[in-house]
């Protein structure tokens, strides 16, 4: 593979090869070298040895010969022996020269032939004692050393001149080697910067350029392409770059996906935050909303509490209360109905309300009932006869009213019933006791006034001038006794309330002239001129004629009475608008207005504020002489208050007076009661 | 009697009242019968047939009162239906009236204010006439 890693190998082994080679060159060489010293060392040695050995050796013949010792002298010869056989082997090498051979040939066979003499003579003195010629066999021996020593001495200085050759041609061997390694190592740390340098700058410049890649892409610059140089290389490098080329890919496609989504995030965190503010807000609704649900707790609870209060008011009021479905079944009751009707709670729930208790009445009186509280949904009030569970009848004043929830239907009924059988026995009582005494009062007011009415005509006799006036007088005061009876009749059914207002669609300017017509004569008598105007036309109103009657009579005779003979009365009718100022009043709603006005004696200023209180008589007219009850207007106001309408006046001591009535044009307020006034 | 005359039945409770009312009838010419009760007012009526008009109080003795009179006159096969009942009492509650003149009575006064002359004065008037007012 042309991989940098095993180029890098490649390199590395090759300079240890390298080195490895030159240092086993080296070692070669200086083993070569030193071997060589060695061997002529020892060869020099050896042949130093030798030379030791023959000269001692040499000593030793003499020693020997003279001690006849021979035995170190034979140890000797045998040193020699193994020497000259070691020096046979150096010197039988093919390397030494030619000289060196010769001389040593020399050595070896002077050396031969010292032995052979030795051993002659060895021989002859073992085998045969003594030895004829010993001592000229020794001569020959000493001398055949002499020529041994010589030859040593010969080879030696050979020897020794090659060892100065070899010993130079070592020094220039190690001075060749020596420039030789040093070229070597050299070359090598050349080789290796070389290769370092051109390697490393083949390595690093990849790597630059794809750092320089990386930055760009770090900086996010993906418009780069990697190098086709890069991509094909089939090392690591090469590799790198693919990947990288990849890598550049795949992020571009990455940062496309990335900024995609990020689009995609950015609207995402939009919805979000969108959602978020949403959800702020529920939050704070539902903060509010918790509020609310507190205060609505609050409120809740003190309606509970409120509601704990009207439920125990309820139970114990005095009136009977029921409270039923839409169908009038009961769902609730209070404890008067077992007061009032006998029946209990239990019998009276779950079942339509009056169904036990309400007997008496005819058919159409509860169909109208069901049409106004079921049909119109309307509140029924009315008058009923119950009858209770021990079957007495009793009368109940009932109110039932629906219950209507938003959407318009009828939820509940609420019925009120109140016992009013003791109410009704105290009206009838009260209308009883009235009428009975205004019959007791009357009836001996009748008597007198018809007796007398007999003696003035005549009946019992003729009657003298004195007779008359003084029986005038009595029919005059009985007159008034009645009118004061009649007036304190009514004062007291006004107080008892137990009058009607049954207003009727009537002509008022009739009844003005019937009263008008009534009342002249008295006018006449006083010769005082009585008028009555009235607008054209004016439409039928709802007024209670016996009332109107009255105001009319009181009004009329109180101008009469009340204004001196020859005086001027003006009775006027007419409409008037809601906000017109009349005599210091203003109008409540589009009325009628009555007026009568005299030129009479007046209301003194003081006196003003009492005219309508009951027997009240103003000091100026009581001085006049004149007859009055003094409840005459107190009548009419609690008429005109309790009919709606309006009634006030003017006046000034001894100018007149004006009285003004104002009935709305929709008419006198109907007033249920048991009785009129009269 | 006089059969000329005109009988007029006074039904009334008080004594002197009813002692004034005769005098002034009589003096006016009628004949008069009275009574002080309905039981017997209609007791005279039995024995008497020509009754021309009656005065009728409203409170009477006895437990029945001028209503119960006038509706017994009025009943269906009475034979004093036709008789003209004058009402004459004091007390004015227009129920009370209202329910005389439905039962057909023919006028109704209020004692205190008429004076006997007046009322007798349309009895002739109304004997004479003979409507049905």
């Amino acid at each position: 593979m042309n991989s940098i890693r095993s180029k890098i190998i490649a390199a590395f082994s090759l300079v240890i090869f390298l080195f490895i080679s030159l240092i086993i060159l080296v070692s070669i060489f200086s083993l070569n070298l030193s071997n060589r010293y060695k061997k002529i060392n020892d060869n020099i040695i050896h042949e130093q040895a030798l030379k030791d050995d023959i000269w001692s050796l040499i000593e030793m013949s003499y020693s020997s010969f003279n001690s006849k010792d021979y035995s170190p002298y034979y140890k000797k010869l045998d040193n020699i022996k193994n020497t000259e056989d070691k020096l046979d082997v150096v010197f039988g090498q093919e390397d030494v020269d030619k000289e060196t051979k010769f001389a040593y040939r020399s050595l070896k066979n002077s050396l031969n032939t010292v032995i052979e003499s030795v051993e002659k003579t060895k021989f002859g003195i073992e085998n045969e004692g003594e030895i004829v010629g010993l001592s000229e066999s020794f001569q020959e021996t000493v001398s055949n050393f002499e020529f041994v020593k010589q030859n040593i001495t010969n080879l030696l200085i050979l020897e020794t001149k090659n060892i100065a050759k070899t010993t130079q041609y070592i020094e220039k061997v190690q001075t060749n080697l020596t420039i030789l390694i040093s070229l070597s190592i050299s070359l090598i740390v050349i080789f290796i910067i070389i290769f370092v340098i051109s390697f490393s700058k083949k390595i690093t410049k990849p790597i630059s350029e794809l750092s320089l890649i990386s930055e760009k892409i770090s900086n996010g610059d993906l418009n780069l392409s990697v190098g086709n140089n890069l991509i094909n290389r089939g090392d690591e490098l090469g590799k790198l770059s693919n990947s990288f080329k990849l890598m550049i890919n795949r992020l571009k496609e990455k940062i496309i996906a990335f900024d995609f989504s990020n689009k995609e995030l950015d609207k995402k965190v939009k919805e979000l935050s969108d959602k978020n503010l949403d959800f702020q807000n529920s939050q704070r609704a539902v903060i509010n909303l918790l509020e609310d649900i507190e205060k609505s707790k609050e409120r809740s609870d003190g309606l509970a509490k409120d509601l704990e209060k009207f439920k125990l008011a309820v139970e114990n009021v005095s009136d009977h209360v029921v409270i039923t479905d839409p169908e009038g079944i009961v769902l609730y009751g209070n404890k008067a109905i077992e007061r009032i009707t006998g029946y209990s709670l239990d019998e009276v729930l779950g079942k339509k309300a009056g169904v036990l208790w309400s007997k008496p009445m005819p058919l159409e009186y509860y169909k109208n009932l069901w049409t106004i509280i079921k049909e119109k949904r309307e509140t029924f009030i009315g008058e009923i006869i119950n009858k209770r569970k021990n079957g007495a009848e009793y009368q109940a004043y009932i109110n039932i009213s629906p219950v209507i929830d938003a959407g318009g239907n009828i939820i509940f009924f609420v019925g009120l019933e109140r016992d009013i059988t003791k109410e009704k026995e105290i009206d009838r009582a009260k209308t009883e006791f009235v009428s009975l005494a205004s019959h007791q009062l009357r009836t001996p007011l009748s008597t007198i006034n018809w007796y007398t009415e007999m003696l003035l005509a005549g009946d019992a006799g003729k009657i003298n001038e004195d007779q008359k006036s003084y029986l005038e007088e009595i029919y005059t005061g009985n007159k008034r006794m009645v009118e004061l009876v009649n007036s304190l009749l009514n004062v007291s059914r006004l107080e008892l309330g137990t009058f009607i207002i049954e207003p009727e669609l009537s002509d008022i300017v009739e009844l003005g002239d019937s009263v008008v017509k009534e009342v002249k004569p008295l006018s006449d008598k006083r010769n005082q001129e009585l008028r009555f105007t009235h607008s054209d036309n004016l439409s039928k109103i709802l007024i209670d004629q016996k009332l109107l009657r009255i105001i009319f009579q009181n009004f009329l005779s109180n101008s009469i009475k009340y204004t001196a003979e020859g005086g001027h009365i003006k009775f006027d009718i007419h409409p008037v608008k809601y906000n017109d100022y009349i005599g210091g009043m203003k109008i409540n709603e589009d009325s009628l207005l009555i007026s009568v006005n005299d030129d009479g004696y007046g209301i003194t200023k003081n006196q003003q504020d009492r005219i309508f209180s009951k027997l009240f008589r103003a000091d100026n007219i009581k001085e006049k002489d004149t007859e009055g009850t003094g409840l005459g207007l107190y009548i009419i106001k609690t008429i005109i208050d309790n009919s709606g309408g309006q009634i006030w006046f003017e006046s000034e001591q001894d100018k007149g007076s004006t009285f003004y009535v104002a009935i709305p044009l929709s008419g006198m307020k109907k007033r249920e009661g048991s009785k009129s006034l009269s | 009697m006089d059969t000329n005359k005109k009988v007029v039945l006074v039904v009334e409770d008080e004594r002197p009242l009813l002692e004034a009312i005769k005098i002034k009838l009589e003096k006016s010419g009628f004949d008069t019968i009275t009574a002080r009760s309905v039981e017997q007012a209609f007791n005279h009526m039995e024995d008497v047939s020509n009754i021309n008009a009656v005065w009728l109080d409203h409170y009477l003795l006895g437990k029945e009162n001028g209503l119960d009179f006038v509706i017994k006159c009025k009943e269906e096969n009475s034979k004093y239906k036709n008789i003209p009942i004058f009402v004459v009492s004091n007390t004015a509650s227009p129920d009370k009236v209202q329910k005389y003149i439905q039962l057909g009575v023919s006028r109704y006064y209020t004692k205190a204010e008429k004076r006997l002359e007046d009322i007798i004065n349309d009895i002739k008037e109304f004997n004479d006439n003979k409507c049905s007012c």
